[in-house]
């Protein structure tokens, strides 16, 4: 039997350094058990280096984490990706980081990028400049996460920067995208309304959340079996009876 | 004026091969966020960027751009080329800076408007 689950894919950690040093993962893993949020995917700009802390605590939690990153690419376009587990992640962090450009990041300036244990105990910070965008195209972004056998989505596709629509116009014939997100900026019937030539893809919406109460936003629910990748993986396919719901 | 004196007095490389070059130019536009490009250029504009992703070969088609210049020596995907080819919109590719081109662009234009 089906059953309904309430997601939230796109939630920052104290490692992007435009979230606030509160989120960090026991915080996170309790507002979702608060919000009754089931789903939660930790995606850090350019990194994925604080998603293993949530993968150690989430069995505390009815909770599924998926490991992700939001990446941005040589276009300047922020994309979400997802993987089954810590190893893919980590794998997909590698090649991020080797195209990642060798700049200091200025925490006066833009914040701290803390690396922590799931209570939030700081081990270290990263140095290098998360917020920027890597030397990798939208065309080598696919072709990887997708040898990866990651998730792409396309971030916040509405917004005016940062997103694939901004940045390219519409999404390039060749990219093969599992779903699109809109912001919390714009409803599901508004977004229909602006981006037609969206229609046939799976939507999703995100709290993008920097800060804990921003996760209130939540209202992606996916119709699946049981609490795992792959069930998330046919619900964005629209297989085999699963699906994903927007709930205004 | 016509493309190829443009071409001239910014000292721009022709990246595109087989593309007509014998294209009147009125003016110019100068972003790299595609969306704001398809809202705001013209037709007959030379359109100044440093995104180089294929869909900038769509959007100059769409609008009727005279050409696209590819600023500061950025590298150009291969398929933007084969792209551009096909749709015949002529890119360049320049080491100045957005700035400088728009700077220099500008002033000739104006010049032979007067």
């Amino acid at each position: 039997m089906y059953s309904e689950y309430p997601a939230d894919f796109h939630i920052h950690t104290c490692l992007s350094p435009c979230a606030e040093d509160e989120m960090i993962p026991v915080n996170i893993l309790n507002m979702a058990k608060l919000i009754g949020t089931r789903i939660i995917g930790i995606c850090d700009h350019n990194s994925a280096a604080n998603v293993k802390p949530f993968l150690e605590i989430a069995s505390e939690y009815e909770i599924l984490v998926l490991p992700g990153m939001e990446v941005q690419s040589a276009e300047e376009v922020h994309m979400l990706c997802f993987f089954e587990n810590l190893s893919g992640a980590l794998e997909w962090q590698e090649y991020v980081y080797q195209h990642l450009p060798q700049i200091d990041n200025n925490p006066r300036y833009f914040g701290h990028q803390w690396l922590v244990d799931g209570k939030g105990n700081v081990l270290g910070e990263e140095k290098r400049m998360l917020l920027t965008s890597t030397k990798l195209t939208i065309d080598q972004i696919y072709k990887k996460v997708y040898e990866l056998n990651g998730l792409l989505i396309p971030a916040h596709v509405d917004k005016k920067h940062y997103s694939i629509v901004s940045q390219l116009g519409f999404i390039p014939e060749n990219i093969k995208v599992d779903a699109i997100e809109f912001s919390k900026a714009i409803s599901e019937n508004e977004f229909r309304k602006a981006f037609p030539h969206m229609a046939k893809h799976t939507f999703i919406t995100s709290s993008d959340a920097h800060r804990l109460q921003e996760m209130i936003y939540q209202k992606t629910f996916l119709h699946i079996k049981s609490l795992n990748f792959n069930e998330i993986v046919l619900a964005l396919k629209g297989l085999e009876g699963r699906k994903v719901l927007i709930k205004d | 004026m016509k493309l190829d004196e443009v071409q001239d007095l910014l000292n721009l490389k022709l990246v595109t091969k087989k593309t007509n070059i014998d294209r009147e130019v009125q003016g110019g536009y100068a972003s790299d966020l595609l969306s704001c490009v398809m809202a705001h250029a013209k037709e007959n504009e030379v359109w100044i960027t440093i995104q180089s992703h294929k869909n900038i070969v769509a959007v100059a088609s769409l609008l009727n751009l005279s050409a696209i210049i590819i600023a500061e020596d950025v590298t150009i995907d291969e398929n933007t080329l084969i792209k551009a080819e096909e749709e015949n919109i002529p890119i360049y590719s320049s080491d100045k800076s957005i700035y400088e081109l728009c700077g220099i662009l500008y002033n000739i234009l104006s010049r032979e408007s007067k």
